[in-house]
């Protein structure tokens, strides 16, 4: 029965988006979403799925990205990177079974680990997920080291890290970013996005291609 | 829809409040709390302000106690028309969207806040002054209308 779901998964493509609290993972997933809703041969939205997670019992995300039109299916009150990892399993699995969408894309809290997420998927379900994950240039500094495990934590295996508002901090605070960033996880490639322009297909088509 | 009503749950203020409904979750060292209920609908405007203001408030009153901001979030959506009031300690910032008519008769207003080394009794003393402050609101809104 595992063998049978783990081949019909493979065609399932899951993109974790990580990240710290307001780091812009819902703005860029609204850009993602839409762009490979574009590039899908049905062009519908039921070709992009979203596995919401939010921390606290109340969803807000959810609520704007269903205004949005796509499948959402929220997970709430706790994190799937721990106490709700069966919540995640199943709500992969219902998804396949129910909406069987080219891809699933899922919105971690700003609090979870998404290598963890991306292990359990590959564990449980023979998935290898991308993990995309997201910086806030304007508060790295504020956040890096009374934080420390939680965001050297959110590096981890990411593939790609997008450091973001890049509009709102120096060129110099820049640079140290960045740095701090390679030294972290030196095996991700780093793009800088900001808020006041969309994101390039070019870099949407990195994100697709993984 | 939440309820009209506002209910107490896992509140460390339980004995003292009778009517909000606050849960608490603790991850990572984050204290994740949220609370949810329905206005009229032509108080819109005048809750959406009070949220923004109260939001710049609790990030002072954070940043003076040492604490960080993860965010502050609040989304208002009634018949017609959704708000998404946010911010992660600097500005406040309010994103308004049309949205589809859904016959209902009433705003429904979520609030969720996640910060980090502020004590989760004093932040629930916060929102739940906030929910007070959108009640007061509302209720002065009833009496102009009488």
């Amino acid at each position: 029965m595992q063998k049978k779901w783990e081949q019909e998964a493979k065609a399932l493509k899951i993109l974790i988006l990580g990240g710290f609290l307001g780091s812009g993972k819902t703005s860029v997933l609204l850009q993602l979403a839409q762009y490979l809703v574009q590039q899908s041969s049905g062009n519908q939205n039921s070709r992009v799925a979203i596995i919401e997670n939010e921390i606290g019992q109340i969803g807000i995300d959810d609520k704007l990205l269903r205004g949005n039109g796509y499948t959402v299916r929220d997970i709430f009150s706790g994190c799937v990177c721990c106490s709700l990892n069966s919540d995640l399993l199943s709500g992969v699995q219902e998804i396949k079974r129910e909406v069987d969408p080219e891809w699933l894309i899922i919105e971690a809290t700003g609090v979870a680990f998404p290598d963890k997420i991306a292990e359990s998927l590959f564990t449980n379900l023979g998935i290898a997920a991308q993990i995309v994950t997201l910086v806030d240039a304007s508060r790295w500094q504020r956040i890096r080291l009374p934080l420390a495990n939680l965001i050297e934590g959110q590096l981890n295996d990411a593939h790609l890290i997008l450091i973001n508002k890049t509009d709102l901090v120096e060129e110099t605070v820049l640079r140290e970013v960045e740095a701090d960033l390679w030294e972290l996880n030196s095996d991700a490639s780093i793009y800088l996005i900001n808020g006041i322009k969309p994101i390039d297909e070019r870099l949407l088509k990195v994100i697709q291609n993984g | 829809m939440a309820d009209n009503k506002i209910k107490i749950r896992n509140s460390g203020q339980l004995s003292k409040r009778k009517k909000y409904q606050i849960v608490t979750t603790l991850h990572e060292g984050a204290v994740a709390m949220a609370g949810e209920t329905v206005f009229q609908e032509k108080s819109f405007n005048a809750l959406k302000t009070i949220i923004q203001e109260e939001f710049a408030a609790i990030n002072q009153w954070i940043a003076a106690r040492g604490g960080i901001v993860g965010h502050l979030k609040s989304f208002l959506a009634t018949t017609g028309q959704t708000a998404m009031i946010s911010t992660t300690g600097d500005q406040v910032s309010c994103r308004l969207q049309p949205a589809a008519a859904d016959g209902s008769n009433g705003v429904l207003v979520s609030i969720a806040l996640i910060v980090f080394s502020i004590p989760p009794n004093d932040l629930e003393v916060r929102l739940i002054d906030l929910f007070e402050q959108l009640e007061c609101a509302q209720k002065k809104g009833e009496s102009h209308d009488r």
